[in-house]
């Protein structure tokens, strides 16, 4: 079952098939929470991307290292070592971001996407793979994001990406901008996904827990509920 | 006192920590649909958050702060609360097996549910001092738990209609929190008026 | 050889873990004490063009260390509005008094600028990051905040619908940074 995976498609999984977000529905918190405005939600993307990506290399580094039965604190520990990095970084070079961002910027730690693909595909793969999987889903993200700051900024703002689009001609639903908009357009973004792969419903029965190191657990608790669905 | 039933209030209603401040969304998509496993981990995390923030906050007061490592919050918190819930998990299995079995499911959830790691940061953002923070910890729990089990109901009722195939699952559910997460925004001045 | 297999299968995985604790710690600490110097100085920058945008004919700032006011009317003690900073224009052509004040969804900062005849010269929200895009912002920007120019008092400057909290939070921090000027009696 080793077989070489194809790059390519390592790369393009994250963006479309198993997109983290649409598909896959995991890190819905920064997702809800940034994307009040567009160039937020490519911030919060972009920083997460770094994470996910360094964090799998290490991780893929050190697979053979790492004991099995300490392995979920290791993870945590070299993800919230690249977090706090990035939260310099940004602090320093990007400081608006970071105030716009706020407490979802530590979160990133917790973010169930990087530690579920440490867990489901760092510590199985190859370095290269493991870092073409960072990307991939990394971009999957930012796009997920993106989009959802668009669409709330465009409707609830009339701009993107700060520029006037609508503005001054229509009045906008402020309300996109709150918390009830996120939900609404996050539920409408994933029906249309789901209408786009041919109307099945989401194909993840776990409800995206499958990717998180709980998924035992999960699954034991999903068994008790007769399913997700 | 009054500043207690203020940021209850406001963790509980005005700044539910689901439905506004948009912390513990995938737990909450995913252990919702039925009452007495949302009742359940609702609990859970209760606890969890009341006792991460008595672990976390004098950490951070009194190690941390006072040696200058403030920057070390982020790791230092998160393996606070990983190892936390390890030890309540280990303690619940020896002591209360009974309630181990109930809850001990939902407990390495817990680890990777932003709201927990969410309400210690903010408690230090916020300044809270040790007290306040404790309260606001169990407030923002409450508030989990009403958003979870008022969840469970709309989910079970959701259940029994008929709606477009590409709505079904996570969609339908996150309209509903849209409308809930409306229903909440009424409460945002109430807390103001209520005290004075 | 058994008790070697124990050691190897409960030991090694403490030491790992221990292991790659000290190497983030050390990566993070390294980190730190390289941005730490650039954080500092952006801070300082803006802050001093802040202020030199509210009070364009100074030339320059320096702190007070002082007890700062503490507010007694209960509009301002219900939104938490506080000072953080008093700096004296060492040309004596005023004061500008940072204020807190609680918005809709955390703090609102405002450098105020105020000449030494008790006239707001210049006012600018440097923070208000919680408040919502859209909607609460509109309070923030200079079509909103330039209305207190020219004025004693916040009497004459309405709130903006639709962002009530926020217009409370900037009118209440600018009441304060009056009061504090008044405390310092305009004296030098």
């Amino acid at each position: 079952m080793e077989e070489k995976k194809n790059r390519l498609s390592i790369l393009t999984n994250g963006i479309i098939k198993e997109n983290p977000v649409l598909v896959l529905v995991l890190g819905t918190c920064p997702t809800l929470a940034v994307t009040t405005q567009a160039v937020n939600g490519v911030g919060m993307g972009v920083a997460a991307m770094v994470v996910l990506i360094c964090s799998n290399v290490f991780i893929s580094l050190l697979k053979n290292v790492i004991p099995d039965k300490v392995r979920i604190p290791c993870y945590i520990v070299v993800i919230a070592a690249f977090v706090t990095v990035v939260q310099f970084l940004l602090k320093a070079y990007l400081p608006d971001l970071d105030k716009a961002l706020g407490l979802f910027i530590p979160l990133i730690v917790v973010n169930c996407i990087i530690l579920g693909r440490a867990e489901m595909f760092a510590n199985k793969n190859s370095v290269i793979d493991s870092a073409l999987d960072g990307v991939g889903m990394g971009i999957g993200f930012t796009l997920a994001l993106t989009a959802m700051g668009c669409i709330r900024e465009l409707i609830g703002n009339g701009t993107i990406f700060g520029l006037a689009v609508t503005a001054g001609h229509i009045d906008p639903m402020a309300i996109f901008m709150l918390a009830p908009g996120g939900f609404f357009t996050f539920g409408c973004l994933i029906a249309l996904v789901n209408k786009l792969t041919n109307g099945k419903p989401s194909k993840n029965k776990e409800n995206g827990c499958a990717g998180c190191p709980s998924a035992a657990a999960c699954g034991q608790a999903q068994g008790n509920e007769g399913g997700a669905q | 006192m009054k500043e207690m039933l203020i940021i209850i209030m406001g963790a509980v209603l005005a700044n539910n920590f689901v439905l506004v401040k948009f912390l513990g969304i995938c737990p909450f998509l995913g252990v919702s649909k039925k009452l007495d496993s949302a009742f359940g981990m609702s609990c859970a995390v209760t606890f969890v958050m009341v006792m991460a923030t008595a672990a976390t906050w004098p950490i951070q007061t009194y190690l941390l702060d006072a040696n200058g490592i403030g920057y070390l919050q982020t790791i230092v918190f998160i393996l606070v609360i990983a190892a936390l819930v390890q030890l309540v998990e280990i303690i619940l299995k020896k002591y209360v097996p009974a309630l181990h079995k109930s809850l001990g499911v939902y407990l390495p959830l817990i680890t990777t549910n932003c709201a927990v790691l969410g309400v210690c940061v903010l408690n230090i953002t916020e300044s809270y001092k040790f007290i306040p923070s404790l309260v606001n910890s169990f407030g923002a729990g409450i508030g989990f738990l009403l958003a979870m089990v008022l969840f469970a109901g709309v989910r079970g009722r959701i259940e029994y209609n008929d709606y477009p195939e590409c709505f079904k699952g996570v969609p339908s559910t996150l309209i509903a929190a849209s409308i809930l997460s409306l229903a909440f925004m009424g409460f945002s001045g109430m807390i103001d008026g209520i005290f004075g | 050889m058994e008790k070697n297999n124990s050691f190897k299968e409960n030991f090694a995985p403490t030491v790992v873990l221990v292991l790659i604790c000290l190497v983030a710690t050390f990566l993070v600490a390294g980190a730190y004490q390289v941005t730490k110097p650039i954080i500092d100085d952006i801070t300082k920058k803006n802050a001093d063009a802040a202020r030199a945008e509210v009070l364009a004919e100074a030339d320059g700032f320096e702190p007070m260390e002082i007890d700062f006011l503490v507010p007694t009317d209960a509009a301002l003690v219900k939104t938490n509005t506080e000072v953080t900073e008093v700096y004296k224009a060492t040309n004596d052509a005023g004061y500008v008094i940072t204020v807190s004040a609680k918005g809709f969804g955390g703090a609102v900062i405002t450098m105020v600028g105020v000449d030494m005849d008790g006239k707001i010269v210049g006012v600018k929200v440097t923070d208000a990051s919680n408040e919502t895009p859209g909607l609460g912002s509109k309070a923030t920007v200079p079509d909103h905040t330039n209305k207190f120019v020219g004025l004693d008092d916040v009497s004459g400057v309405d709130g903006i619908s639709g962002a009530t909290y926020t217009s409370k939070a900037v009118g209440n921090g600018v009441t304060l940074a009056l009061q504090q000027f008044a405390e310092l009696g305009g004296a030098m």
